[in-house]
């Protein structure tokens, strides 16, 4: 072999060695948490390899914990994520139809009030969006945890995007033919736009599940609607040198997500960097 | 005739579909920014009825605002979140942009790396925050360890986060190795779109990697620096949840205009202090100031960005 | 979009959209129930579940929900309950704590649900709990735990110091102390102490107490500790550490604290409370209570304890009322204080008990009679704090007691007596 192709090697298998070891910069916390989540009692923190027997001890006992129901709050978040998500999707879809390809009074008023609002970060709203809520009576209920963020001005603007590319023509057929509004939507737009609508769902997903600050403000602690963050965090005083059932139920927090991003990453990363390219 | 109904129709539809979304979005996106205005001028008295508390509270004028200049502990969480971003933005940059030059590459599994490096941001702040309190913590996490079998003892008997020094480094790398991934996502695209003509040239004028580096790819990646430093400086604004699961603010024992200040105590994490404490129309008031700097900085941003064009 | 996925966003706007039952609705079996926040420690909580279930019994239909609430912070919880709907119907609040709830109208009158006859408690515990309002007795709540401070002695080293009881009037206590403060290895410092005492506003209150050094002047709008009477209560407390040199210095920050001196044997004669009791006897102390000694107003003590509250939007307020008059019973107190050791709120209870198996019990009984009640500021907390740091310097001799006193008495007029 010749020179170009040893120095060739060498710098194929160094790059592989710095991805190999950005990897693990990266992922070390994660790496650890489920390390320490499979260990024996007690020894969370010692560096030994003393496992739980079985393995997965740890989990079950955070799952089946009478004091802390994990379980019910992972369901609260699938269900907040879940159902955020739809209604933000199917809202947004709606609206940015009507923003694509109909003319009505007020639009480009409309259109700029909500262009100026996506520069309200959430830190602000914490507490007109309490008053609101309080008010309403919405305090410690699945109504007040989703409602107020299902109004995603972003995925709004992305679908609207989307949709102006889609043949007018279609559209004015369909209405010769004697479709309905709804059914122009329900059976040309949206098939058309599936993908742009699965990267808002997803999105929404992302954020109703991660979302902190808001599930802790709209909540009290001993709501029966708490999600998963917001269960760990309040209940953490409880478990602090539980370090092994601590990080069982960390991982349940981070797995979905985890597995919902492997899976459809390209949508995640599509919709997430459409905003910013944009620019 | 029938062009009037044509336009009644079409504005007819136009609002109905519009209808669910601009029902939440005046209730719960717009209405509030007035809102907040009219709470931060009033305050939580001893007589306001508890019961009833948004609608019983006591107007005071511009009282809330007049207090919060001469509040150490605003002012400090000012600075504070300033040494965040400061902390924060440049190792974002420069982590995404070193990992996006890693894997611009045709390795064989790169995407594999790129899921990977990606993965952590989009994972929950909260829960990063505890795994990174159990690596820090005294006694027995794992980085006090390493440190101190190379020799730096002082972490052993506190831990990183207990330390003013390190509290708000600590965190500034938890949520850095966490959030990279997604300017890492940016430069990457961004240094794919450089046309290979470009470094050719370079190849042709006898440039080195580095030279390379600094004089094409920088310049053509900058608007994303430039968003990520916008973005940055607005999420150190708002900063929270990160503080609240790794310090709640603490160790509070730095001294600053008279007062004894908490060493981690972001702007954002004082804004929640004041709404546990109750005190909504303080809380009103520290938000619109927050409000009001955080558009200052889309502001310049926007000038910034239209100089460019 | 099928059929079934519009099915499916119907239901969920419904999940969405729909009530989930409001925490503590009547179940529709008919029984009224009723939920009570309390802060009590173990042996408390379970005595109070005891008479929970015992006024279920005797009242057919009814139920007593207990929910036990951490005392630190039970303030904050109970009014975030109340702005976020979610408050109990009762709950137990320390008494500094009850004036904020009745000016923010978040407890109800309770003379309108039945008759209250204040005779029957000790007059500071039930204190606390009234209000007049144009001429109008209006009571707030009812008290289930009161407490005060009494003097402790080491009833061995008075034995050795040859003093044979102790002592009824200040100037007996300084005598006493003068002779219980002693050097005892000879290097030049006292090692063993006459007293030992605290700095806050709270252990100061007996000393203004005892020398009728009242709180509010009489029309209630100007503070009137810098009084004649004021200046010497507080004189007489710094002198026992800055002139007498018969007090520890247990007040300073990172001193052995009086309870901890006086198990320890260290100090002779502190002021504390019945909480204390258990611990002292459990340790094999050999000592005694008596009551605070007499001042020219005679003998007094401070006022510690907690009251029961009807919120304001309780469920069958008739109820809850009927309730509390039951706990505050005369039969129910005494065996609540001869089960925990603690001073009965009603003053019939001591029908019930024989005092005398308690003499501990007996001794506070006889002292909460002369007890003054604190002074009904919105923030006790606000108070305090104001207050403290200027006591300490009092104490520390960086002030003179009038220079303390006069400046106390400024602040509280401007930052506490204020309405806010």
């Amino acid at each position: 072999m010749d020179v170009a192709k040893i120095r060739e090697k060498l710098n194929k298998t160094l790059l592989m060695m710095a991805l190999i070891l950005g990897a693990l910069l990266m992922l070390f916390p994660f790496f650890w948490m489920l390390f320490v989540a499979v260990k024996a009692e007690g020894h969370g923190f010692k560096l030994d390899f003393v496992f739980a027997q079985p393995l997965f001890k740890n989990f079950t006992a955070v799952w089946t914990n009478e004091s802390f129901p994990f379980s019910r709050f992972f369901i609260n978040s699938l269900f907040v994520a879940t159902s955020g998500s739809l209604m933000t999707a199917l809202f947004c879809s709606m609206g940015a139809y009507v923003f694509a390809k109909k003319n009505f009074i007020f639009k480009e008023t409309l259109f700029w009030m909500l262009l100026s609002t996506l520069m309200i970060p959430g830190m602000m709203y914490m507490v007109p969006q309490f008053a609101i809520v309080t008010k309403l009576g919405w305090i410690n209920t699945y109504r007040g945890m989703i409602i107020p963020h299902v109004a995603n001005i972003f995925g709004l603007f992305l679908l609207r995007q989307h949709m102006e590319t889609i043949p007018d023509a279609l559209i004015s057929s369909a209405e010769i033919d004697g479709a309905s509004e709804w059914q122009i939507f329900k059976n040309i737009i949206v098939p058309l736009s599936m993908p742009v609508i699965t990267t808002v769902f997803l999105l929404s997903f992302l954020f109703q599940w991660t979302n902190f600050l808001w599930q802790l403000v709209v909540n009290t602690p001993d709501s029966l609607k708490l999600t998963l963050p917001v269960g760990l965090a309040l209940f953490r005083g409880q478990y602090a040198t539980q370090w092994t059932l601590l990080m069982a139920a960390s991982a349940f927090s981070i797995i979905p997500i985890a597995v919902l991003f492997l899976a459809l990453q390209r949508f995640f990363i599509e919709g997430l960097t459409a905003g910013a390219v944009k620019e | 005739m029938k062009i009037n109904s044509r336009k009644t129709h079409d504005n007819l539809t136009a609002y109905l579909f519009l209808a669910p979304f601009l029902v939440v979005f005046f209730v719960f996106l717009a209405y509030p920014v007035v809102y907040s205005l009219v709470l931060s001028l009033h305050k939580v008295s001893w007589t306001t009825n508890l019961y009833n508390v948004f609608s019983d509270m006591k107007y005071v004028g511009v009282e809330n605002y007049i207090k919060l200049l001469h509040d150490s502990k605003f002012w400090w969480s000012l600075i504070v979140t300033g040494y965040y971003a400061v902390l924060t933005i440049p190792m974002t940059v420069f982590l995404g942009l070193i990992l996006a030059i890693l894997l611009n590459n045709k390795l064989p599994g790169v995407s594999l790396f790129r899921s990977a490096y990606f993965l952590p941001s989009v994972l929950d702040i909260l829960v990063v925050g505890i795994i990174w309190t159990l690596i820090y913590s005294p006694h027995f996490g794992i980085l006090p360890k390493i440190l101190d079998s190379m020799g730096f003892r002082a972490f052993i008997d506190k831990g990183i986060l207990a330390n003013p020094r390190t509290a708000l480094p600590g965190v500034a790398i938890a949520m850095v190795l966490r959030g990279a991934g997604f300017g890492m996502i940016l430069f990457l695209s961004a240094i794919q779109n450089i046309p290979v003509s470009v470094y050719e040239a370079a190849d042709i004028d006898g440039a080195n990697a580095w030279q390379k580096l600094i004089f094409i790819t920088i310049p053509l990646v900058k608007p994303i620096i430039l968003f990520l430093v916008i973005m940055g400086t607005i999420g150190s604004l708002n900063a929270f949840t990160e503080i609240y699961s790794m310090t709640q603010g603490g160790p509070y024992v730095v001294e600053f205009m008279g007062g004894i200040q908490g060493a981690t105590k972001v702007s954002g994490y004082y804004l929640f202090e004041k709404w546990e404490t109750m005190n909504y129309g303080y809380a009103a008031a520290v938000s619109y100031i927050l409000l009001v700097i955080t558009l200052g900085i889309s502001l310049v941003n926007a000038k910034v960005m239209r100089k460019k064009h | 979009m099928s059929k079934i996925t519009r099915y499916f966003i119907t239901l969920l706007f419904c999940f969405a959209l729909n009530s989930c039952g409001r925490p503590g609705e009547d179940k529709p079996d008919g029984i009224k129930e009723v939920v009570l926040w309390e802060t009590y420690n173990n042996e408390e909580h379970k005595e109070i579940e005891i008479i929970a279930r015992e006024f279920e019994k005797a009242n057919p239909g009814t139920r007593i929900n207990i929910q036990r609430v951490p005392w630190g912070g039970h303030e904050s919880k109970l009014m975030t309950s109340m702005i976020t709907n979610t408050a109990p119907d009762m709950a137990r609040v320390d008494v500094a704590f009850l004036p904020r709830l009745v000016k923010s109208a978040s407890v109800l009158e309770l003379t309108r649900y039945g008759e209250i006859n204040t005779e029957d408690y000790v007059k500071a515990a039930i204190d606390s709990n009234v209000w007049i309002e144009d001429g109008v007795k209006k009571i707030y709540g009812l008290p289930d735990q009161t407490t005060g401070a009494a003097l402790f002695y080491n009833k061995k080293m008075f034995r050795e110091s040859g003093i044979k009881s102790p002592p009824g009037t200040w100037d007996d206590f300084l005598a006493a102390a003068k002779l219980l403060t002693k050097d005892k290895n000879g290097d030049g410092r006292s090692d063993q102490f006459g007293f030992a005492m605290d700095k806050e506003l709270w252990w100061t209150f007996p000393f203004f107490n005892t020398y009728g050094a009242k709180f509010l002047s009489d029309d209630e709008k100007r503070c009137a500790l810098n009084s004649e009477a004021g200046i010497r209560a507080l004189q007489f407390k710094v002198d026992l550490y800055q002139k007498h040199k018969v007090e520890a210095g247990a007040w300073q920050s990172g001193a052995i604290a009086p309870d901890t001196g006086f198990i320890n044997e260290m100090y002779a004669m502190i002021l504390t409370g019945p909480w204390n009791i258990k611990r002292f006897r459990d340790a094999g102390l050999d000592f005694g209570i008596a009551l605070v000694p007499r001042g020219p107003a005679g003998t007094s003590t401070n006022v510690g304890g907690s009251n029961m509250v009807v919120l304001q939007k309780a469920r069958h307020p008739e109820l809850c009322f009927k309730f509390l008059k039951y706990l505050t019973s005369a039969q129910v107190q005494a065996k609540w204080a001869s089960d925990l050791g603690q001073i009965p709120v009603n003053i019939k209870a001591a029908e019930y008990m024989d005092l005398s198996k308690y003499p501990d019990i007996e001794i506070f009984f006889q002292q909460m009679k002369t007890a003054v009640a604190r002074p009904k500021v919105v923030s006790y907390a606000t108070l305090a704090n104001t207050v403290n740091p200027y006591l300490y310097a009092a104490l520390a001799g960086k002030k003179t007691v009038k220079e303390t006193l006069d400046i106390i008495a400024k602040k509280i007029e401007e930052e506490v007596l204020i309405e806010k």
